[in-house]
């Protein structure tokens, strides 16, 4: 039986080709998501733990186990070695290697006297006396020498940080005692300071505690301390420890996080019960915020995916249904001389099963190279080479990869069961019928899909607000939005086989009487056979559509995101310097005005790559004194209009003039202010007076020369989440003055500093590093974009719309070409028919030319028009997906000439390769030849 | 009406060999008669019928259409002679799938260019084979009979000079078949045209005006 399959499968290898290639495409995009998500994912979890080391300088993955046994009371001692086992075993309970750990054990409140005879000392009492382990390993002796692992005379050496010898006032070589802490024998505790140390920073994240923050202790040698402190009936005194363990967070699986957490929150909960002891990390916080983020992922990549790879499966049912269509001959035959049902879908099974497996084998490392595309997407259709993703096959991925085999075994065999009933005469009969209806057109499913989507579309329309506030607290909007936009683009190009016919119809009656004979016979050919047309319809308009669709989400959503960053950020630099002020002084002199000192601006001149530099005061408190009424929630902009006009990045197409001539108006009079357009519904006027505060200083007077809506940085509402859960729009107003005027009143207070540059910011930096500048902000726009593009959602998402896209490409040929070569096998009889009537034969090729405008070239039109539509439709919703915050800037669909000249290159191109391929056929076409097919 | 002089046609077949499917070929065939080329089935009938309609070139050879020699002309001269002054009825029906009776026959009038009222014409067509009333037909909604008779109607309906029907009879019961040569003599009759048809079917001999009989590509009465 496998033998007769292979051969039938080698019998008809252009097609078993294509089927194979798109078992390839689908298994290959199916297996590239679990595994772009993981290794993304993987890579992202990671990123949030590097950032919070590298912002907090906390080690994220580190846990502090801490406890008190009393001294007194002898169930402690259980508790204590328990805590201690706990931190033993922490490593493996949370499955990650253990980087370092540390056990500090420690006595405290000890108070002491110094053996000298010292004017000033008070500052001995409640010290603390420990061991920590490793310590001489991390530790280097600035003064003095280690402690020795003897005690001295009964004099037990010991080593202090620098900040507690100054803090202690100590000596080298002083000895202390603990009148109150005696020995079995009733000896004090004496002790000797034999050495000061300083940290050593190893990287190993030893020093979970900086070794300035041990003020109060002194480190003494384990054994002694063990001999002595550890057990209890020495001293008998309460022994505290901190036990630190430092796991290795570069070995956290993201599909272990909520384990983690689970584990984490068990041992919380186990010690906020406990009195004196304690469970403390800073990593679920870290990670309860990616798993916010995770689930946004995951949703997002795979509904990204739904539509191409439905596209796919129609591919492979379209693509088995053509074979099927040719081969149903052999299956009548087979039906007819007595093969059960059964066996013929065995046959066919077992063909998918082959077909399938190819897939398979192929598909799975083509997916490994999808995914790596999509990590390396930059933007829509552009790629650039980056930290590679740690992509890894696992169940999950092969999980995804059966399920798609699965789909495409399916989409190949289940044709197979309408087609097996029918024995031979049947066949001849039905294939004397006229084709019906398809059942989805009878039951207008079409209409229903495509009713669905726009019902979709209006109730996400009206809920816009309630999708932002679930963005905005982390959620994923809800998959059916998605959802719903492939469902139009589905439903608007079934429901188009309805139309289009009757535009083709209508185009024959117009000329019917007067079509040349080659015209007239391909309107009937289009009009008549149109059940057979119907699928190739429906895929060119997906295609098309989809291409249109997936390149305009893909720039839309980029471009946005990065509009909008440009004009909060203002300049490609924004910079502050820290200015030295008074402040430490006034903590002594409550009285004193706050007065800072500007540093040197002219320096910002000499930055070598800058193309203009300005200053811009920002008051994000300014006031504005309306009648009796007072506005809070004003931004004032302090500017030097020419420079500012100059440097600032300003949208054009925000204003309805040129912004130009705002400021040019503006530079016109000291006193003039832009305000923002909210402050017309107060009764604000051109030229009305406008009186505001900026911080503390006195009241400005300001002669309204423009209302705008837009204005770099400007956010003209502020969405936040109220704590009951809310979505609060407050809005904000601007008012823009000369900076001078400000200065005039206010003196001069600190200001940004905004560059525009003329090359990459890279200069900056070295410029402010070189001269160890002291900054509290520094903005850099290039930098911003680039992590923006880094995102793994927005780079999952550009990274996945491209590789459909030329999915949607590949396929596109793929099936134009079978369809056409079927078509034109199908119908040599009709050819002969034609010829021998005497037909030309460019006639015949001007014949197919026309089906092809009335096929291909409508729907290629059609598909366009869903495209455009379904873009302009559901874009708007779909970003709001990947707001991070509200969209300051006005949404501007974005569709690329050039993605659509590619398209279109690509849909032509093909075209006329194929009219080109259809040209060559149907010159083999043998007349005589053909006539005799029609003999069987 | 048609010369035959001399034709000779050769197919190259697999190894390199060749067949000779048609040895010297001389006839004459008479204008305004029905005329039989008779001969079991691989007598090379079929291909000499071919070259006659201009579907088909001879290796040598010359065939005179009304005193044109045919051989030498180009496609499209071959395509406009077909197009104007033949006919052609198949062995297995040859209608366009998605045409009615009616439309099957006008197509053939607009392809030939026919001036004058195509309907008309069609409906004429159609009459003359008795299927006036089945015009709005698609073939597959016929019988094989009816089929036959309108692709006949399809064929004289741009009045041919000449008619060619390569085993019309073939594939219908032996009442229909004399059903479609009877209309074949009636055209000949009424429209004066030429009819030029294969048969293996001996029945049918007597009713041609001249018969030609094809043994192994080689005419052995005449």
């Amino acid at each position: 039986m496998l033998k007769f399959v292979l051969q039938k499968l080698i019998h008809k290898k252009w097609m078993v080709f294509s089927l194979v290639i798109g078992n390839i495409l689908l298994i290959a995009i199916a297996v590239s998501t679990p595994m772009y998500r993981d290794a993304s994912l993987k890579r992202m979890l990671n990123d949030d733990m590097d950032t919070y080391l590298n912002e907090k300088d906390i080690y994220p993955t580190r846990v502090i186990i801490n406890g008190t046994r009393a001294g007194s009371n002898p169930k402690s001692d259980e508790r204590f070695d328990e805590s201690r086992a706990d931190a033993d075993r922490l490593g493996d309970v949370f499955g990650l290697p253990v980087l370092n750990r540390v056990d500090h054990y420690y006595v405290d409140y000890i108070n002491t006297t110094s053996a000298l005879d010292k004017d000033v000392n008070n500052e001995l009492s409640n010290v603390s006396v420990g061991t920590m382990s490793g310590l001489k390993d991390h530790i280097s002796i600035v003064s003095g020498q280690m402690y020795k692992s003897e005690p001295d005379n009964g004099v037990i050496e010991a080593i202090v940080s620098e900040s507690a010898f100054v803090k202690m006032n100590l000596i080298v070589g002083e000895e202390i005692v603990a009148e109150k802490v005696k020995d079995p024998e009733g000896n004090p505790l004496r002790l000797r300071i034999s050495g000061v140390f300083k940290g050593e920073e190893k990287g190993d994240g030893y020093w979970v505690y900086s070794p300035n923050s041990y003020v109060k202790s002194l480190f003494i040698d384990e054994d002694i301390f063990n001999k002595r402190f550890a057990d209890k009936s020495y001293y008998g005194r309460d022994l505290n420890a901190n036990w630190f363990v430092l796991l290795d967070y570069t070995y956290m699986e993201p599909e272990k996080v909520s384990e983690y957490l689970k584990i984490s929150a068990g041992f919380k909960e186990t010690y906020d019960k406990l009195v004196s002891y304690g469970y403390r990390e800073v990593f679920s916080k870290i990670l309860t915020d990616y798993q916010a983020k995770e689930k946004k992922i995951e949703v997002t990549l795979i509904v990204l995916q739904i539509p191409v790879l439905v596209l796919l499966c129609s591919f492979i049912f379209m693509i088995s249904g053509q074979m099927l269509e040719l081969e149903q001959n052999e299956i009548s035959i087979l039906k007819s001389r007595g093969s059960g049902k059964g066996q013929i879908i065995t046959v066919y099974l077992l063909q998918s099963l082959v077909i399938a497996a190819a897939g398979l084998a192929i598909g799975l490392p083509f997916g490994v190279f999808i995914c790596k595309a999509v990590g390396s997407a930059n933007a829509f259709l552009e790629f650039v080479s980056r930290r590679a993703l740690n992509v890894r096959i696992n169940a999950g991925v092969l999980a995804y990869g059966g399920g798609a085999a699965l789909a495409a075994i399916l989409a190949m065999t289940i044709p197979v069961i309408k087609y097996s009933n029918v024995g031979i005469v049947d066949y001849k009969r039905k294939k004397n019928k006229k084709k019906d209806k398809a059942f989805w057109q009878k039951m207008y499913l079409d209409v229903i899909i495509l009713a669905v989507s726009l019902y979709g579309l209006y109730s996400f329309s009206r809920q816009k607000d309630v999708m932002l506030k679930e963005v905005l607290t982390g959620e994923s909007v809800d998959p059916l939005l998605f959802i719903s936009s492939s469902l139009f683009i589905i439903g608007a190009a079934l429901v188009s086989l309805r139309i289009l016919p009757l535009i083709t119809a209508l185009i024959y009656r117009i000329g019917k009487k007067h079509w040349a004979p080659n015209t007239y016979a391909s309107f009937l050919q289009i009009l008549r056979t149109g059940s057979k047309q119907r699928f190739i319809m429906v895929f060119i308009m997906l295609t098309v559509a989809l291409g249109i669709f997936n390149a305009s989400t893909a720039r839309t959503i980029l471009s946005n995101a990065e509009r909008n960053l440009k004009y909060i950020t203002g300049a490609d630099i924004v910079l502050k310097e820290q200015w030295p002020s008074n402040e430490s002084s006034m903590e002594n002199n409550p009285g004193a005005t706050l007065t800072y000192t500007e540093p040197d601006y002219s320096k910002f001149e000499e930055i070598p790559n800058a193309a203009c530099v300005t200053k811009v005061y920002r008051n994000d408190n300014a006031q504005v004194s309306s009648g009796t009424e007072r506005i809070k929630e004003v931004e004032l902009l302090g500017i030097i209009s020419d420079e500012f006009g100059k440097t600032a990045n300003f949208e054009e197409d925000l204003f309805p003039v040129h912004p130009f001539n705002y400021l040019n108006a503006f530079a016109g009079n000291t006193n003039a202010v832009i305000v923002s357009s909210n402050f017309e519904n107060l009764g604000y006027h051109l030229g009305d007076p406008i009186y505001y505060q900026a911080g503390s200083g006195g009241t400005l007077m300001g002669v309204i020369y423009g209302f705008v809506d837009y204005f770099p940085t400007y956010e003209k509402s502020v969405k936040t989440i109220t704590p009951d859960g809310d979505l609060k729009d407050t809005s904000r107003y601007l008012i823009v003055a000369h900076l001078a005027k400000i200065q005039e009143e206010t003196g001069v207070l600190p200001y940004e500093v905004w560059i525009k540059l003329n090359g990459s910011s890279k200069e900056v930096y070295n410029f402010v590093t070189e001269r160890d500048l002291k900054l509290s902000k520094y903005t850099d726009l290039s930098a911003e974009i680039v992590a923006l593009k880094n995102d793994t959602v927005f780079q999952g998402t550009s990274g996945i719309l491209t590789i459909s896209f030329i999915v949607v490409l590949v396929l596109c040929v793929a099936g134009f070409l079978i369809y056409w070569i079927l078509s034109i096998r199908s119908r040599e009889l009709l050819f002969g028919i034609f010829r021998a009537m005497g037909m030309t034969m460019k006639e015949i090729v001007l014949m197919l030319v026309n089906e092809q405008i009335f096929i291909s070239g409508l729907s290629i039109c059609m598909g366009s028009v869903i495209g455009f539509v379904g873009s302009k439709l559901y874009i708007p919703l779909i970003q709001l997906a990947y707001s991070a915050k509200a969209q300051m800037v006005p949404l501007d669909i974005l569709t690329e000439s050039r993605d659509m000249i590619r398209l279109f290159a690509v849909v032509i191109g093909v075209l006329f390769i194929c009219m080109g391929i259809l040209g060559v056929l149907i010159k083999k076409i043998n007349i005589s030849k053909a006539l005799k097919l029609g003999e069987d | 009406m048609i010369k035959v002089e001399n034709v000779n046609k050769i197919f190259p077949i697999a190894g390199g060999e060749s067949f000779h499917a048609l040895k010297d070929i001389n006839i004459e065939i008479p204008g305004g008669c029905l005329s039989i080329l008779k001969g079991r089935s691989g007598s090379g009938k079929t291909t000499l019928m071919n070259i006659l309609g201009a579907l088909d070139r001879p290796t040598s050879g010359s065939v005179f259409f009304d005193d044109k020699n045919i051989t030498g002309l180009s496609d499209a001269e071959r395509d406009l002679l077909r197009r104007k002054e033949i006919g052609f009825v198949f062995q297995s029906v040859a209608l366009i799938p998605m045409m009615t009776a009616y439309e099957n026959v006008e197509f053939s009038l607009r392809l030939a260019g026919f001036e004058g009222d195509r309907k008309a014409r069609a409906e004429e067509a159609l009459r003359l084979v008795g299927l006036a009333g089945r015009a709005g037909h698609l073939p597959q909604e016929m019988s094989g009979g009816e089929q036959q008779r309108v692709a006949i109607a399809r064929a004289i309906a741009h009045r041919p000079k000449v008619l060619f029907a390569d085993e019309p009879t073939a594939e219908l019961d032996t009442n229909t078949g004399l059903h479609v040569v009877k209309i074949f003599k009636d055209l000949v009759a009424s429209e004066g045209i030429t009819v030029v048809m294969t048969t293996h079917d001996t029945g049918l001999m007597e009713i041609g005006d001249a018969v030609f009989e094809l043994e192994d590509g080689e005419i052995i009465n005449g």
